[in-house]
């Protein structure tokens, strides 16, 4: 009887442990005062070099709450340490989604009631069959409800090793149920970006059907990313669902990481599905560092832009076709005041009608990600050749060469009546060329319409636009201003031709903008396109009746003949190589330089400039190249770092836009120290300036 | 000027003063002629909650040497400041001006033996201060219980 007994109890336990998987398991358990924990696994037994699924499972004590892996404003996430066999090895813990655990103003990310924290676990090769492979987990969690309570369990399991082909999979409801509340990846295509100082994400799927969604609610993976506690506006269309979250601080990620929870309810019952976002941030917040410019608002942005193209017009740039302008003025002083009412408003289309295509430009490429600044069609070698033909071919009609005006004007007169299609071409030219004048107000103008939205960055651009053709609008409106012009008369012609010379001058400066960028050759083919259009105004002009055909055509041929020179010439041209003297002043600017310079804890002073940049240029002469100001900088010695925007670059394009700038000229000076505060200096120079800036530094070494 | 939101039960500030953190820092900022002020924002019958001889007894208890104590049981500057959490430190400099908020360390804890490794942020700000540089890290995570303000 005894006998049967010993051996009817082991099959007994076996019959019992193979019909019952939970007490096969045995999963070792542990109850603390608030939660009761268990280690689970999904396979029953294990074999060599497999992976298996381990779980510890939680039940949380009524109203009583753990964290999840970012633990929200308070708590702390629960963490497991693994002791396995040598050889094993465990993967990070799977986290289910988690829900939202608001306390007055502060929002935790938590579990409340079950949850099952899973784990991959890699076995080693060198198992052998009929061995055990132990499991130790030491579980450690806070636990809170009005109070928190930090609680640690150890957990332990083993399982038998078998044979390759014996294993067996247990399915625990435990498991199965948290791997549903897994976060899916890559399931839906989400974009985030910063807009208005919000981040907006947006999911797209043909999935998403609005009918069905009870709630949205974004969880980021990481503290510092959201503000955790604020409200999450939601809006669901079919196949969208768009969110715009408060970011926690000025500081935002590069990539948002975290998971999208959706409820959907069908008839009564609701079913929840966790997504893994991770998405590239585009756009930064305007204040996205300490010293950036001070946040400006929306209507004085806007006046700020207006008053900065009123400044255009004094600007060395525009002066060009500024004085096209008085001439046309006189031209109109003539004419009936309706008249002169309608030229100033073709004008100011033009204007409007080409800052209307920059926006459109900008936004373009900002949708493509791209990095462009203010002036960037400059950094084109292509526009800048055919702008300089153009400034030519100006000058070669105002010189007399050749009379468009007639021509012109009746090409122009698809506007209307007496040529307003050529005020609205001049307007587009002042446009064009006063682009690279960054006006000091223009700066932060422009820097806050980047970051904003379409429509806002519209009516900036718009304000611009309105303030470049103001002065001239007003003078049309205003025809006692214009009593103050002299009279017409055959000085006019003289006067033409005299404003030729500006013309020149301007493509002379385009050339040499363009042996920047592209090299001698590039000269050498705009020089010779500017020989060919000067043949062809030659020959526009003097063909008499008999020849006129061929003329035209060998006029056209020529033209066509110097664009193609241009394009072919400067294409593929390769910018010069940037050649620094040994014994230059400055060094070229690179973030890593300037990095390494301020660890030195040496002072630097940063120049972001560029060739087209004519501020820039002034401000070098009139100001950092005086020689006072070199021996300050040598004295105080202070590293010179200079970056040149000719062509676009991206590393100057960020250092612009962590200054909330948007062009160049950047002045930017950094006192000693790593961490000290960098300064940054006007956009308009005087050697005064430097040196009440760079003083300050001397002050402050003595004092320290 | 230092201000430490503080629950004498909560595990994380028992953390900082069981292993004479929280005081040192306290000891070592006040004989800089430093104002510390410790806050109660608990309401009645919450965790923390204090009246002023409590305060004082629980303080002589664990030997900490904060300037004053605050009660502030209705959350009126809890709210003010957005305190979150216990501990959540505050340092204000000479001018006024809110130089630092955030956590007690860099490392989010209720065991002690992270602390050897952690940079402890008050330190930091206020070592900056005292050599009128800038603060290296003005905005940090705070950590800790939450605080349970009163409704």
């Amino acid at each position: 009887m005894n006998r049967q007994r010993q051996i009817l109890a082991p099959l007994l336990t076996a019959i019992l442990l193979a019909t019952s998987p939970s007490s096969l398991h045995a999963a070792e358990s542990a109850k603390t005062e608030h939660v009761s924990a268990r280690l689970l696994s999904d396979a029953r037994s294990v074999e060599a070099g497999s992976t298996i699924t381990v779980g510890v499972h939680k039940i949380i004590k009524p109203r009583w709450h753990t964290y999840w892996q970012n633990s929200g404003d308070a708590g702390t996430a629960t963490s497991i340490a693994w002791t396995l066999p040598a050889g094993a090895s465990a993967g990070e813990i799977l986290w289910p989604a988690p829900k939202r655990i608001l306390i007055g103003p502060v929002a935790n990310y938590g579990y409340e009631g079950e949850v099952t924290l899973l784990a991959k676990i890699t076995l080693p090769e060198n198992l052998r069959a009929g061995e055990n492979f132990p499991i130790r987990a030491v579980v450690d969690w806070l636990v809170c409800e009005e109070i928190c309570i930090p609680e640690q369990v150890t957990l332990e399991l083993s399982l038998p090793v078998v044979a390759k082909a014996f294993t067996t999979g247990i399915s625990l409801r435990e498991i199965e149920s948290a791997r549903t509340k897994l976060p899916v990846e890559n399931a839906w295509p989400f974009t985030a970006s910063v807009k208005n100082g919000k981040i907006e994400l947006t999911a797209a799927s043909s999935d998403i059907s609005s009918s069905k969604i009870a709630s949205v609610h974004f969880f980021a993976s990481d503290w510092g990313v959201i503000k955790h506690a604020a409200d999450q506006s939601v809006q669901i269309r079919d196949g969208t669902i768009a969110l715009t979250l408060d970011p926690y601080e000025s500081k935002v990620p590069q990539t948002l990481r975290g998971v999208l929870v959706i409820d959907e309810t069908s008839g009564n019952k609701t079913t929840q599905q966790a997504y893994t976002v991770e998405a590239p941030l585009t756009g930064t917040l305007a204040a996205q560092s300490n010293f950036a410019m001070p946040e400006i608002g929306f209507a004085t942005a806007l006046i700020f832009a207006l008053l900065g193209g009123i400044i255009l017009n004094l600007m060395p740039c525009v002066f060009p076709v500024l004085s096209i302008k008085v001439l046309a003025l006189v031209n109109h002083s003539r004419m009936s005041r309706r008249r002169r009412h309608y030229h100033g408003m073709a004008y100011t289309l033009g204007v409007l009608a080409c800052f209307g295509v920059f926006a459109a430009i900008v936004l373009a490429f900002k949708a493509g990600g791209a990095e462009l600044g203010w002036g960037f069609q400059f950094q084109s070698p292509l526009f800048v050749l055919f702008l300089a033909y153009l400034m030519f071919a100006v000058g070669l009609s105002q010189s007399g060469v050749v009379s468009f005006g007639a021509s012109i004007s009746r090409l122009g007169a698809f506007g209307g009546n007496d040529g307003y299609g050529m005020s609205f071409l001049m307007g587009a030219l002042a446009a064009i060329v006063a682009t690279p004048c960054t006006a000091p107000f223009m700066g932060a103008a422009l820097g806050f319409a980047v970051a904003q939205p379409a429509p806002i960055l519209l009516a900036i651009f718009f304000a611009l636009g309105f303030g470049l053709a103001l002065p001239y609008l007003l003078l049309t409106y205003w025809p006692s201003l214009l009593r103050y012009l002299p009279r017409p008369g055959p000085w006019m012609e003289r006067l033409k031709q005299a404003l030729a010379f500006p013309m020149y001058a301007t493509a002379i400066w385009l050339v040499w903008v363009l042996a920047q960028q592209a090299g001698v050759n590039a000269v050498a083919a705009a020089l010779g396109g500017m020989l060919l259009i000067a043949f062809a105004a030659w020959l526009f002009a003097s063909s008499g009746k008999s020849w006129r055909v061929a003329n035209y055509s060998l006029s056209a041929v020529s033209v066509v003949a110097a664009l193609a020179i241009g394009i072919y010439f400067v294409k593929d041209a390769a910018a010069p190589d940037q050649t620094v003297s040994t014994n230059a002043r400055y060094e070229i600017f690179t973030p890593t330089r300037l990095d390494e310079l301020r660890a030195q804890n040496r002072p630097v002073f940063v120049n972001l400039t560029a060739a087209w940049c004519i501020t820039c240029l002034v401000n070098e002469r009139v100001a950092l190249e005086r020689t006072n100001v070199i021996s300050a900088f040598e004295a105080a010695n202070i590293a010179y770092l200079k970056g040149d925007w000719t062509h676009r670059d991206p590393a100057i394009t960020q250092m612009l836009a962590k200054f909330g700038r948007n062009g160049v000229p950047l002045y930017v000076f950094y006192p000693a120290g790593a961490s000290s505060q960098p300064v940054v200096l006007p956009q308009i120079l005087t050697p005064e300036i430097v040196l009440r800036e760079i003083g300050q530094l001397k002050t402050a070494l003595l004092e320290n | 000027m230092v201000l430490e939101w503080t629950n004498h039960d909560c595990p994380y500030v028992k953390m900082h003063y069981g292993a004479n953190n929280m005081q040192g820092t306290q000891k070592d900022a006040t004989a800089q002629g430093i104002v510390w002020l410790q806050i109660i924002s608990s309401p009645p019958g919450r965790q923390g909650h204090l009246d002023g001889a409590a305060a004082i007894k629980v303080n002589a208890d664990r030997n900490a040497v904060p300037t004053n104590v605050v009660l502030d049981p209705d959350g009126k500057i809890g709210t003010l400041y957005g305190a979150q959490t216990t501990p959540h430190m505050y340092v204000i400099d000479a001018k006024g001006t809110l130089v630092y908020k955030g956590g007690i360390d860099s490392i989010p804890s209720y065991r002690a033996d992270t602390l050897p490794k952690a940079v402890n942020y008050v330190r930091e700000t206020l070592a900056a201060l005292a050599a009128n540089k800038a603060v290296p890290n003005p905005s940090t995570r705070a950590y800790g219980c939450t605080i349970h303000y009163g409704s």
